[in-house]
């Protein structure tokens, strides 16, 4: 692998749709200073894939989503690194091009449906009037994808909803408006952010489901952003894990799920309670848990920036800073126990 | 699965509520305003140093119940028992009373405390509110309950903001901890907090009913922590009681279709042969 030894990237295959590499942020605080949130994250997506991104909050993960497609808060900034999408560098766009890219060749989708949702607006209304903004078909075109769309994203009664206030639809009902805005253009990736978080179990799997048969349907390429594992292992192709602003291991969902590299990855997967009954009472036997917390972002360890937490650390993690090196089957760790 | 009528058999029950509904009138929907009834006859037994989990979808009605045990909410019919006393019939004193040991935990800490208020002085409202202590001792109590849910005490005088949200939850914890409550209601407490800091809590919370024989009724919709915590769970749909059993007939056996399509829709993470620990 060259010097820029991409997480998740594999050379030598066609090109991807989304390449992202070595992107970095940083936000300024209330204060003025800096804190680099995000650093050196690269990775690839290729068409109709789905890429996880796993990790704990202040990890980077929805930055990375939000950086991806220019959608940062004010006080956030692009510092370095290189979007690819479709070959144009999205980070090098004018806000104008920026706009026609962003809900037509690509979308994102948010954990809260109920705040991307206009309450003063008819929920069919809100899927045309992206299409009206990107394609500029007549009004009645518009509508009649729009009613198309909701009933891809599975509304039988697509009149009814048509006409219906977000206020008037359940958690799972406003997702799946949301997602027929965000797809209405037939974009070639969507981009998830924690979308079924707020939802209850049942919902849950419902728009998980929907997503893993549109994405079949539309050759739709996934960035979906959780934490949680056992939901992201059951729907992506590839994960990566996020920690302290950093990838610090990618690969396939069973390669990182079943033989986790880093020792974060490891360590985190522990935490969550197993398949079976531990035995009844106070006397069940504890969690593993992780010791300490995650760093403060205005002062990132001078090595490895798990290595306060880390069992496995040796003496030379807190003072070198771990690349991404070449793990198991085409994926990437950043740890130092993998070094030659 | 256990009926109402053997529910009545167990003596050593701390918490025993029977027959409770609730009617709330909803607006919204595509229709006119729906009244629905979010308890439907439900029924829950809550045995001292043990655990209780409350499962269902959304609407089913874990949080009505939830807020009916906590006595947050008045049930319109039916009889909440806590040591034998009928609550819902009982004079304002003794339901006072019996609020103390009942206390209730939610899911976002960050809105069930005050920002304005240091950590010594949200773990001590309680107190104050009873009207017992002096100030001085409410600081020297609130301080004692903070180290039992592993806050230190240079933090007593943080605002919310200035913790993070696993320490924000052990204060809301340390809160209802400090009236020395038997029963601890714990409203998808777990479920806006990082895996790690996740079980973490729930190591505490093992901790706290080992050392204090403390009772909870757990109300979550993530199935893998209900499993690891929970002595007994009660699947609710649409405010009955479909199904009640142990966990491990709950899991391991369900009887009701309800219960197998939730337990379906639940990604389990799937494991190495060898066993991570």
């Amino acid at each position: 692998m060259s010097s820029h030894a991409a997480c998740g990237a594999r050379e030598g295959e066609p090109e991807a749709l989304l390449q992202v590499r070595d992107l970095a942020v940083h936000y300024v605080g209330a204060g003025g200073e800096e804190a680099a949130v995000l650093e050196e994250a690269s990775f690839d997506l290729a068409v109709g894939e789905t890429l996880g991104v796993l990790g704990e909050s202040g990890g980077g993960k929805s930055t990375l989503a939000l950086a991806v497609l220019g959608l940062l808060p004010p006080n956030g900034r692009v510092t370095a690194g290189r979007v690819s999408f479709h070959g144009r560098d999205l980070l090098r766009l004018s806000r104008r091009d920026l706009d026609q890219v962003r809900g037509d060749e690509a979308s994102m989708i948010f954990q809260e449906p109920g705040v991307s949702l206009n309450p003063c607006m008819r929920a069919g209304d809100q899927v045309a009037d992206v299409a009206r903004v990107h394609r500029r078909w007549p009004a009645k075109r518009c509508r009649e994808e729009a009613r198309a769309m909701l009933e891809l994203v599975g509304f039988d009664d697509s009149d009814g909803v048509f006409g219906a206030y977000p206020h008037q639809l359940s958690g799972g009902q406003k997702q799946r408006v949301v997602i027929a805005q965000a797809l209405v253009c037939r974009p070639a990736l969507l981009i998830a952010d924690e979308p079924t978080a707020s939802l209850d179990a049942t919902t849950q799997a419902e728009i998980v489901a929907l997503l893993r048969d549109l994405r079949q349907r539309l050759g739709l390429a996934m960035l979906f952003v959780s934490h949680d594992v056992a939901l992201l292992h059951s729907l992506v192709d590839r994960m990566i894990v996020m920690y302290a602003g950093q990838i610090v291991e990618s690969g396939s969902r069973d390669q990182v799920v079943l033989k986790p590299s880093h020792p974060y990855t490891r360590e985190l997967l522990r935490c969550v309670p197993g398949g079976a009954e531990k035995g009844v009472g106070p006397g069940r036997p504890r969690l593993p848990t992780i010791l300490g917390s995650p760093p403060d972002p205005a002062r990132w360890p001078p090595g490895c920036r798990f290595e306060p937490r880390c069992p496995d650390r040796l003496e030379s993690c807190g003072a070198r800073r771990p690349e991404p090196r070449p793990a198991g089957d085409a994926g990437t760790v950043r740890c130092l126990l993998y070094d030659d | 699965m256990t009926t109402e009528a053997e529910l009545d058999d167990v003596s050593e029950s701390l918490l025993s509520a029977r027959g409770l509904r609730k009617r709330y009138t909803r607006r919204g929907g595509w229709s006119k305003p729906l009244a629905v009834q979010a308890l439907d006859g439900v029924a829950v037994e809550v045995v001292s140093g043990s655990t209780v989990a409350v499962v269902g979808e959304s609407g089913s009605g874990k949080s009505t119940l939830a807020r009916c045990l906590a006595l947050l909410e008045r049930p319109d019919s039916g009889s909440i028992r806590f040591r034998g006393d009928d609550l819902l019939a009982a004079n304002r004193r003794s339901v006072t009373a019996a609020r103390r040991r009942i206390q209730m935990i939610f899911q976002d800490p960050a809105s069930a405390l005050d920002p304005r208020w240091t950590a010594a002085e949200i773990v001590g409202e309680p107190l104050r509110i009873r009207g017992r202590e002096r100030a001085r001792e409410r600081r020297r109590q609130a301080l004692g309950a903070m180290e039992q849910v592993g806050l230190l005490a240079r933090w007593a005088d943080r605002r919310p903001r200035e913790l993070s949200g696993g320490q924000r939850q052990r204060l809301a914890i340390a809160r209802a901890l400090i009236l020395e409550p038997e029963i601890l209601i714990l409203d998808e407490a777990l479920s806006a907090l990082d895996l790690s800091v996740q079980a973490r809590i729930v190591n505490l919370l093992l901790d706290l009913q080992a050392s204090r024989d403390l009772a909870y009724v757990f109300i979550s919709h993530e199935l893998s922590m209900v499993r690891y915590l929970a002595d007994e769970v009660v699947v609710l749909q649409t405010g009955k009681v479909v199904e009640r059993d142990t966990v491990a007939g709950v899991f391991n056996e369900p009887r009701h279709p309800h219960t197998r399509e939730l337990l379906a829709a639940t990604p389990v993470l799937e494991r190495a042969a060898a066993g991570g620990g």
